[in-house]
């Protein structure tokens, strides 16, 4: 046991002491739990006593603290205070979005109540089965090892995957930010020897009049060889119906009402 | 704008193989329309300007791909030719320059449906009746005498119409307030009254001289025509002649 002497002031009593007797000032409902802390409801400050060597206790011979009591959540005393409130429940998400099989559908969510703090008043989930889950995202490869893909290694044209060239191509305006509509431009081609619809319809129709344009004629016109050379030319339709079928000379003479 | 001078049908035919004819097809007539996929008994496209008047420095004469001698005039030839006729018929130049384009065009069509019988190979009844007109006209689009559009739509109303861009006579005369364009009237009714072989009149509506667009003429039977041509003097539009003509098929 030591014997040495100590005269304790204010100022030396311990940090727990001195919180304690703060409480007891603000609080003296709360001198029962600064009791507890601290055993003793006298914090008043003591003269120093005389200097006794055998009396003087040291830290070392002080009663050992009791074990401090559980926390104190808020809620108790806001439940105390306050009338309790209905916190509305989160619905609970779709089997398809937390990828929950529908066989065995999932408990209904839990709300915590009133024993519990505001913090933790929220809808938990059910806790999901690990071997329903959907598979991860693959990781995303690195960004430094994607750009070194392209600029710093030097990679001809022909080893860039055919998916990353087309990314390449120019973006075509929109048809709406060029004012142009969804109707054949003239600088569309059609598959006819590299024709432009505008040179294809001024050999066929050149003022354009669709009551005036022309269909192929059917193929009794020609004899069997002709028609059979025809067939070949995927651009000639032989077979189809047309409007008017005879434009010769003869059938539209006749057609004439004088 | 080319005139033609001289021509005779067995003259053109023997031009037109010596100069156009492969000699790959035989010279028959055949039946039925023959399409041919490979290279062509004659060669049809020949209306360039280069490919069709083919100048004789030596003798100094133009003749084109069928052998017709051909003069090269300006505007001012027929501006002068009109102006003439005015001075001297009075009120008949009109009907001259009606009648001699009538007379043109009737000889110009037969003479075109002999060239056409003999570079297709089939009478002229079995032929398209676009390539007709069209072989009929590309010479005289070549020569300077404006393009053309033919309009058959009308035709059982008994009505053809045509429409001409860069006219020869309306550019040579200008901007008159009238219809010049008789030539071309007796032009079209000729050949399309030696096409049909009817009795037909044709009358310009609306002439580039006037401050039309183009020049419009209607072929039709000549009553119809003479009320058509009355309609126009008394300032109808083109264009309601026409529908005039459709409406009442030129009887009122």
């Amino acid at each position: 046991m030591s014997t040495q002497t100590t005269h304790r002031v204010a100022e030396d009593l311990p940090e727990t002491v001195q919180i304690a007797q703060l409480l007891a000032e603000l609080m003296p409902e709360a001198a029962d739990s600064a009791k507890e802390i601290v055993g003793s409801t006298d914090f008043s400050v003591q003269p120093p006593p005389p200097a006794k060597d055998d009396l003087a206790p040291s830290f070392d011979d002080l009663p050992p603290l009791p074990p401090p009591p559980p926390p104190r959540f808020l809620s108790k005393t806001i439940h105390a205070t306050f009338p309790p409130r209905e916190v509305p429940a989160k619905p609970a998400e779709p089997a398809a979005e937390v990828h929950v099989a529908p066989a065995t559908p999932p408990p209904l969510p839990v709300v915590e109540t009133v024993d519990t703090a505001p913090a933790e008043l929220e809808v938990k989930p059910p806790p999901l089965p690990e071997e329903k889950m959907t598979p991860a995202a693959p990781a995303r490869k690195p960004v430094a090892e994607t750009i070194s893909d392209f600029v710093l290694e030097s990679v001809s044209p022909a080893e860039i995957p055919a998916a990353r060239r087309t990314e390449e191509r120019p973006i075509e305006p929109a048809a709406a930010m060029t004012g142009e509509s969804s109707a054949v431009t003239a600088e569309s081609r059609i598959p006819l020897g590299d024709l432009t619809v505008a040179g294809f319809f001024s050999l066929i129709n050149w003022h354009n009049d669709p009551s005036a344009v022309r269909h192929p004629p059917l193929a009794p016109r020609f004899d069997a060889k002709t028609t059979e050379e025809l067939r070949k030319i995927p651009f000639i339709v032989l077979d189809a119906e047309t409007t008017e079928d005879d434009w010769t000379v003869a059938a539209v003479l006749k057609s004439f009402a004088w | 704008m080319s005139l033609q001078l001289t021509r005779t049908t067995s003259d053109m035919l023997r031009r037109m193989d010596a100069h156009l004819r492969t000699g790959i097809a035989p010279s028959a007539v055949r039946a039925h329309v023959r399409g041919e996929l490979g290279p062509q008994a004659f060669r049809h496209a020949h209306y360039s300007f280069d490919d069709f008047f083919q100048p004789d420095r030596d003798k100094g004469i133009v003749r084109n791909v069928y052998g017709q001698r051909t003069l090269f005039a300006s505007g001012a030839l027929l501006a002068s030719l009109t102006a003439t006729l005015v001075e001297l018929l009075d009120g008949k130049a009109t009907e001259t320059l009606y009648r001699a384009g009538m007379l043109w065009g009737d000889a110009d069509f037969a003479t075109c449906t002999a060239r056409l019988e003999h570079e297709y190979a089939v009478p002229l009844s079995d032929l398209d009746i676009a390539l007709v007109l069209e072989s009929w006209w590309w010479p005289r689009r070549a020569g300077g005498w404006g393009r053309w559009r033919c309009d058959l739509s009308k035709r059982q109303s008994g009505l053809v119409v045509v429409d001409v861009f860069g006219s020869a006579v309306a550019g040579a005369l200008g901007k008159t307030g009238f219809c010049e364009c008789h030539v071309y009237a007796g032009l079209f009714a000729g050949a399309f009254g030696r096409l049909t072989a009817h009795q037909l009149g044709g009358v310009e509506i609306a002439c580039e001289s006037r401050g039309d667009a183009c020049c419009r003429f209607v072929v039709a039977d000549p009553s119809k025509i003479e009320r058509a041509r009355d309609w126009r003097d008394r300032g109808q539009n083109g264009d309601e002649i026409l529908k005039r003509l459709q409406a009442t098929g030129g009887n009122s």
